[in-house]
């Protein structure tokens, strides 16, 4: 109670005082759960790695230095050299940018086509619903990193064309989720009540249904760009994904597969600043849940 | 002036009984409303009551159009109610609900809530929308200061009643209440009865009142409707229904539930049994007749209708044997 | 038995299966047709381009037709078995694919078993005793499954066992039923253990869920003992949303399973239709997927089939 009165008065005070409101509503929910919480500090640092990147690499990402090449880590090196003697460091700190691109990428298909699809299907029921499903269906049967596959095989093998795949793959789960979600909250006494005001549908929709749904959207959310990550370093690692020169980790391990033999570092760095990345979406995933969805004190959380 | 002028409203449900008949396509009739007529003044207030399940809700549900009705005219300010807008309409007939409580949505400040209604219907200009939001707080008893709220920060009662400030905020002329206090303590339903009331007047609204409380229906009401399986049984004013109930069913009602008046001194009558349900209904007869202590053969085949009542135009019953 | 009812949901499901083939098929005819470049250029990319190829992808696909045309004629090819042709590989798809996809089955299915043996009793446990030390461990260990893609698990198995401890073999499928399954358990352990990591997952919230409904107390207020009560509601209740979702997840493994396949260096789908992709010889691709959206489709009628017979709400006709 106390702490509802005192968000009441944030409320009330200019713009800057409700960021930090917000932030400090984030804050609670995230370190409601010790699994949020180190997901969070991750995905923060990733974030932190990717803007600051320029100030954070020791070396230029693609400056060779072809008389130092497939070095093991050193002082000068901390990672090694790959097999142009660029440095395996700095072009893991700018790979952290393609994350985050991917990321941005998923999450902005996710919410923006999604969770439209979502809201009108469980909205208008019927037929809509029907059709709208019906066509999800057909992509929830081909796998995301196939369809990826068949995608980039017809449009031609580049970045965008990766990240757009992956992104529009990720669409039906998370239709489905706010589906579900809006079909039990069109029910609800608020929403029935906000169309006995007289009030169009996009404004039921948009201000009634959505800020209700918002739990299940944040969860599968983060979830997802895990998964995402994953399917764009496979799609790298196959080659039909980010290409080489650029700094992705997914096509950095793919070019350190060649000289496994002579020495591991090229691989192992990448493949961990990946599962490290995947890791960090993926406790930040598992701990909303509990909080945001089962979590026995959700009220005092997020109230 | 009339404000709400329903003219024979039906609202039937087709259900299907089971899953056999479901399997062979069988459905049935359910008739929540069948054949009604009332109508609102401005200034007046209107009471449906009956027991449970009898139909109100689905009454002023089909009449307002929140549910498209079976059959039936309704006009609103003299026009047919089909040629407005569903903003325009809810811009002048607004709805309270049972459960109340609920209507706000939980991630909505209250203030939002009542000023997201003024901007809708654009009843007052953009700078005046804050000012209003703490007049209507105010009215109904809500300190402004704690319009920054969600829902989950009040009582049941103090969200009623932030509802019906919601309600009052679009500026109605007509005013629909359905058990708005019921489940509530009955202190708090007495203090949001009484603002009501005074809000009616204030604003001069038509309210329709939907109750199976006859204690509130005497207290609120100008005129009253009683209800019986979809039907309006007895129709009159508020001293006609309580002091002289010409119904057998009325009668019954009153009986069981003796509204404190030692002016009126009457027998108990017992009603036997239920009230069945509106599925079961012979479209024949009296509908009355299994729970009717006055039954009569003639009862169970005669045209039914709302008459005059010893030729007074205002006092309406519908029984055979008046 | 099936009943009438029952019988009556498979057939409704299974015309829903029939549809989401179509689609598919259809999906990946408008993507030829709306990518850059002619549906030629594309079908025949990945090799030297001859007059003469030109002549005959037009004519195999009926370039010059309207494209409703083309679509129902190609439509037929694929609905009796013609797949294409690969230009780059100058083999009928159908025959590639006959070659190679014994492999990727075998690998799924013993990764299924392998997952399933890792999940069900591990998600029984921390579901039971969910919020204890254990559950807690098992939580992470499985959250560190699924954050590891295979490709990377792939990499570091063959890094450790074949380089430094040299047991395992790292590469090709073996030969002999031993060979192969030595050269297919750790792959599909992998696998196994990423698919695993997501049942442990599942299973572990249902059983949760399951036990926190009042039934469960009833069962126990019952007298029945607890053990008893645990192992057989909540877990038989627990299991059917873990089956439902093993459907849905059958493609995914299979593309996964073409991905360590292709770490590992055997010559399974994975590798036929990876490099297809790579040299981007669109009729190999196409045919792939048209072929996991019927398997895909395929197993999720056996899982509706057997959800039947776990869950007595869908046998008595309820929505899945
Ligand atoms: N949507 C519906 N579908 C089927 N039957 C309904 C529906 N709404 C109401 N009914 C039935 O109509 C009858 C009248 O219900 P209602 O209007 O809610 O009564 P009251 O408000 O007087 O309690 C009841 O028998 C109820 O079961
Ligand atoms: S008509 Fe007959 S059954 Fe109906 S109320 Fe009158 S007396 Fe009773
Ligand atoms: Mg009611």
């Amino acid at each position: 109670m106390s702490q509802e009165s005192a968000d009441a008065t944030v409320t009330e005070r200019p713009r800057q005082s409700r960021a930090v409101a917000g932030a400090t509503r984030v804050w609670r929910i995230v370190s409601a759960n010790s699994l949020s919480l180190v997901g969070f500090c991750i995905v923060l640092s990733l974030v932190f790695v990717a803007v600051f990147a320029p100030v954070l690499a020791p070396y230029e990402p693609s400056a060779q230095q072809l008389d130092n090449t497939l070095a093991p880590p050193s002082a000068d090196h901390p990672f090694g050299t790959d097999n142009t003697g660029r440095d395996i460091l700095s072009r893991i700190i700018f790979g952290t940018r393609y994350a985050i691109a991917i990321a941005v990428v998923v999450v902005t298909l996710e919410t923006v086509v999604g969770v439209s699809l979502g809201l009108v299907a469980g909205y208008y029921r019927g037929k809509v619903d029907e059709t709208v499903m019906r066509g999800l269906d057909v992509l929830v049967s081909l796998p995301p990193l196939l369809l990826a596959m068949v995608i980039v095989t017809t449009f031609g093998i580049n970045i965008w064309n990766a990240m757009l795949a992956i992104g529009i793959v990720y669409i039906p789960m998370m239709s489905r989720t706010v589906r579900s979600s809006a079909l039990s909250i069109r029910e609800e006494t608020y929403v029935q009540a906000a169309e006995g005001l007289g009030y169009d549908s996009k404004r039921v929709m948009l201000k009634h249904i959505l800020p209700n749904s918002v739990p299940p959207i944040v969860v599968l959310g983060t979830t997802d760009v895990a998964y995402a990550l994953i399917d764009v370093a496979t799609l790298s690692f196959l080659g039909l994904g980010i290409q080489p020169p650029k700094p992705s980790w997914g096509a950095m391990a793919n070019a350190a597969r060649e000289y496994i033999l002579v020495t591991p570092w090229p691989i192992v760095f990448p493949t961990l600043a990946i599962a490290i990345a995947v890791l960090g979406f993926n406790l930040l995933g598992m701990g909303l849940r509990e909080t945001l969805l089962y979590g026995e004190d959700y009220d005092e959380v997020v109230e | 002036m009339t404000l709400l002028d329903v003219d024979g409203l039906k609202k039937h449900f087709t259900v299907d009984s089971g899953f056999l008949s479901g399997l062979l396509g069988e459905t049935r009739t359910l008739k929540a409303v069948d054949g009604i007529d009332f109508s609102v003044d401005a200034g007046e207030a209107f009471t449906l009551v009956g027991e449970s399940g009898c139909g109100k809700s689905t009454a002023i549900l089909s009449a307002l159009r929140h549910q498209q009705p079976t059959a039936g005219k309704v006009r609103f300010k003299g026009q047919d109610i089909e040629m407005y807008s569903k903003r325009a309409l809810r811009g002048e007939a607004q709805l309270i609900y049972q459960d109340q409580q609920d209507t706000l949505n939980p991630k909505m400040s209250v203030g939002e809530a009542i000023a997201e209604a003024i901007r809708f219907h654009d009843v007052v200009p953009p700078e005046e929308v804050d000012a209003r939001v703490d007049d209507l707080l105010e009215r109904v008893g809500i300190s402004p200061a704690e319009k920054y709220q969600e829902p989950s920060a009040f009582s049941g009662g103090q969200k009623q009643r932030i509802a019906i400030a919601r309600a009052l905020a679009v500026e109605p002329s007509l005013l629909v209440a359905d058990e708005p206090v019921s489940g509530l303590d009955v202190s708090v339903q007495a203090q949001i009865l009484n603002r009501l009331m005074d809000l009616q007047e204030e604003f001069g609204l038509g309210l329709v009142y939907v109750t199976h409380n006859l204690g509130i229906a005497r207290k609120i009401s100008d005129t009253i409707g009683v209800m019986y399986l979809g039907r309006i049984v007895e129709y009159g004013d508020v001293d006609d229904i309580f002091e002289d109930p010409q119904h057998p069913y009325t009668q019954a009602l009153l009986s069981a539930n003796p509204v404190p008046d030692p002016a009126v001194d009457r027998d108990r009558i017992v009603l036997e049994g239920n009230m069945p349900d509106p599925i079961d209904v012979d479209d024949r007869g009296c509908p009355f007749v299994p729970r009717c202590p006055e039954a009569t053969a003639e009862c169970e085949t005669a045209e039914m209708g709302l008459k005059p009542f010893e030729g007074d135009r205002g006092h309406l019953v519908d029984c055979i044997h008046r | 038995m099936v009943s009438g009812r029952t019988l009556g949901y498979l057939l409704k499901r299974l015309g829903a299966g029939v549809f989401i083939v179509w689609a598919v098929t259809f999906l990946v005819f408008v993507l030829l047709q709306i990518a850059p470049g002619s549906p030629a250029d594309i079908l025949l990319s990945g090799g030297v381009v001859t007059e003469e190829m030109r002549r005959t992808v037009v004519e195999q696909y009926n370039l010059n037709e309207p494209w409703y045309v083309q679509y129902l004629l190609w439509l037929r090819d694929v609905v009796t078995g013609d797949l294409g042709y690969s230009f780059a590989q100058q083999r009928p798809v159908a025959t590639l694919i006959a070659d190679r996809w014994a492999i990727t089955a075998q690998i799924v299915t013993l990764s299924m078993v392998l997952a399933t043996l890792m999940s069900i009793p591990t998600g029984i446990v921390a579901g039971y005793k969910h919020g204890s030390s254990l559950d807690r461990l098992l939580t992470v260990v499985a959250i560190v499954g699924v954050s590891v893609p295979v490709f990377v698990s792939g990499v570091l198995a063959i890094l450790a066992f074949s380089f430094h401890i040299n047991v395992i073999p790292s590469s090709g499928a073996g030969s002999g039923v031993i060979g192969r399954l030595t050269h297919l358990f750790v792959p599909s352990l992998l696998l196994g253990g990423m698919i695993g990591a997501l049942m442990f997952r599942m299973m572990r919230s249902g059983m949760r869920d399951v036990l926190e409904k009042d039934y469960m107390e009833t069962c126990v207020a019952m007298g029945l003992p607890t053990r008893k009560v645990v192992v057989k509601h909540a877990a038989i209740n627990a299991l059917a949303p873990v089956l439902t979702v093993s459907g849905l997840w059958i493609g995914f493994l299979i593309v996964y399973a073409m991905v360590v396949e292709y770490v590992f260096g055997m010559g399974g789908l994975g590798r036929l239709i990876i490099h297809a992709v790579q040299a981007q010889d669109a009729p190999v691709v196409l045919a792939g997927t048209i072929i996991t959206a019927v398997v895909f489709v395929i197993s999720n009628i056996v899982v509706d089939f057997l959800y039947t017979k776990i869950d007595p709400r869908v046998a008595i006709g309820g929505q899945p």
